[in-house]
């Protein structure tokens, strides 16, 4: 089959589509979730320096250190929030099944399971811009 | 002095050409080749549906675009296609309430295209035959030969209730961002059926139900982005269902939950005849039983 016949929205799937907030969580989550894995690579590459003796860790911590890193560090934390922040949400509504609100007779305008949520939502972004905020102070206050 | 509308005049306001909106359809030839757009210009009257517009195309100006519809009023789930971007039925969007001189039209994605708007909806009725989508109990006679009515209180109706309203018109597949990139995810819409089937208590198989979807193409592949309930056009909220399939299969393997399944209604009793009470008129019709 070509690629006209299968018609698949492939990665364009992930965002847009005029929808609502939910699928650009859904989107972020796995952007957050792939640079979390990335970083996770990188951090193993950087602290086995260490196998190679004192000198080769010292130089490879001078190399990742600056504020070009430090800043780095920061949208580190920025994602790994995001993703953490969501994920609890993500538990709450997909294992608990809370906040969901329950099935009930669909009467237009429909009040689904994405209303039902989103104050959650809102609530946990809320902490996590919070939490952000602070761990900024933190960053500021000790260079 | 007031003025009062006769009917009259509503009916000439309907028939007044409001706007000219230009449709631009993505015509796919159905060989392989990329598709084009086409612009098709359409004076709009107060009240049409873009498959309306779609039917004055097909009469006025162009009688080869090809697009599916049946009942027109959101009954038959025919006519999905994504308008300006968003996956819809074309029976239900107003082209006034779109507020646009031009509407683009395309065929849903994640289906083979056949023609133009026409999709292939085969994988979507697999996907849904593949949870079982009907009541399975250990009782086969009494299913195929009923006797009695099984017994379900009106909450316990309404506890499914909402997934019973799906259309299969496959909307949500075309919105899920999941399927966009695993083709062989089972979809919200089989998600959906398969809650309606958990949660009914007539339906004695939920146990099976729980391994039915528990794997990688299954239901752990759905992260609730919502996109399915987003553009149900009957408000089944497939995603509501999707959660509470994954909340009952954890309850079930880690809890051992089981669901409490109905039985029949019990037999009536059947009256005595009091003294006194005159006989009903004799039979007008014979009896067949």
């Amino acid at each position: 089959m070509g690629r006209f016949r299968e018609n698949r929205a492939g990665f364009g799937g992930w965002f847009g589509g005029r929808l609502g907030l939910e699928k650009w969580a859904y989107f972020f989550q796995r952007i957050t979730g792939l640079l979390i894995y990335l970083y996770l690579l990188l951090h193993i590459v950087v602290t086995g320096s260490r196998a190679f003796g004192p000198d080769a860790w010292e130089r490879t911590m001078q190399a990742v250190s600056g504020p070009v890193f430090r800043f780095l560090e920061y949208l580190l934390i920025v994602v790994i929030t995001f993703h953490a922040f969501n994920g609890i949400r993500l538990i709450v509504t997909e294992f608990f099944g809370w906040a969901l609100g329950r099935p009930h007779r669909p009467v237009y305008p429909y009040r689904t399971s994405l209303h039902h949520q989103r104050p959650l939502f809102y609530t946990l972004m809320v902490l996590a811009f919070v939490f952000l905020i602070i761990t900024a102070w933190g960053f500021l206050a000790n260079p | 002095m007031s003025r009062t509308r006769s009917l009259s005049d509503i009916d000439i306001q309907m028939d007044k050409v409001i706007r000219e909106v230009t449709f631009r359809i993505l015509r796919y030839n159905g060989t392989g080749e990329p598709p084009t757009e086409r612009d098709y210009t359409v004076p709009v009257k107060r009240g049409m549906t873009v498959l309306d517009g779609l039917l004055y195309i097909k009469e006025n100006l162009d009688g080869s675009v090809s697009f599916r519809y049946s009942c027109r009023m959101g009954v038959c789930g025919s006519c999905g296609m994504i308008i300006n971007g968003k996956p819809a039925l074309a029976c239900q969007t107003q082209i006034l309430d779109l507020d646009r001189d031009v509407i683009t039209l395309r065929p849903m994605d994640n289906y083979p295209n056949i023609k133009d708007l026409v999709p292939d909806l085969t994988n979507l009725f697999e996907k849904h035959r593949r949870i079982k989508p009907y009541i399975i109990r250990p009782d086969r006679q009494e299913l195929d030969h009923p006797t009695r009515e099984y017994a379900q209180s009106p909450e316990e109706l309404e506890a499914f209730l909402q997934f019973t309203y799906c259309i299969k018109c496959g909307l949500c597949l075309s919105a899920c961002p999941t399927v966009a990139t695993d083709p062989q995810f089972i979809g919200p819409q089989a998600l959906g059926q398969l809650a309606r089937y958990m949660i009914d208590n007539r339906d004695a198989n939920f146990d099976e139900r729980c391994d039915l979807v528990d794997d990688v193409h299954g239901v752990w592949r759905c992260h609730f982005a919502g996109a399915c309930t987003e553009v149900c056009p009957k408000g089944v909220d497939p995603a509501l269902g999707a959660q509470l399939v994954k909340h009952y299969i954890l309850k079930h393997h880690w809890f051992g939950m089981k669901k409490k399944v109905t039985q029949l209604i019990p037999e009536t009793v059947s009256g005595t005849r009091r003294e006194g009470i005159p006989e009903p008129p004799p039979r007008t019709v014979e009896s067949t039983t």
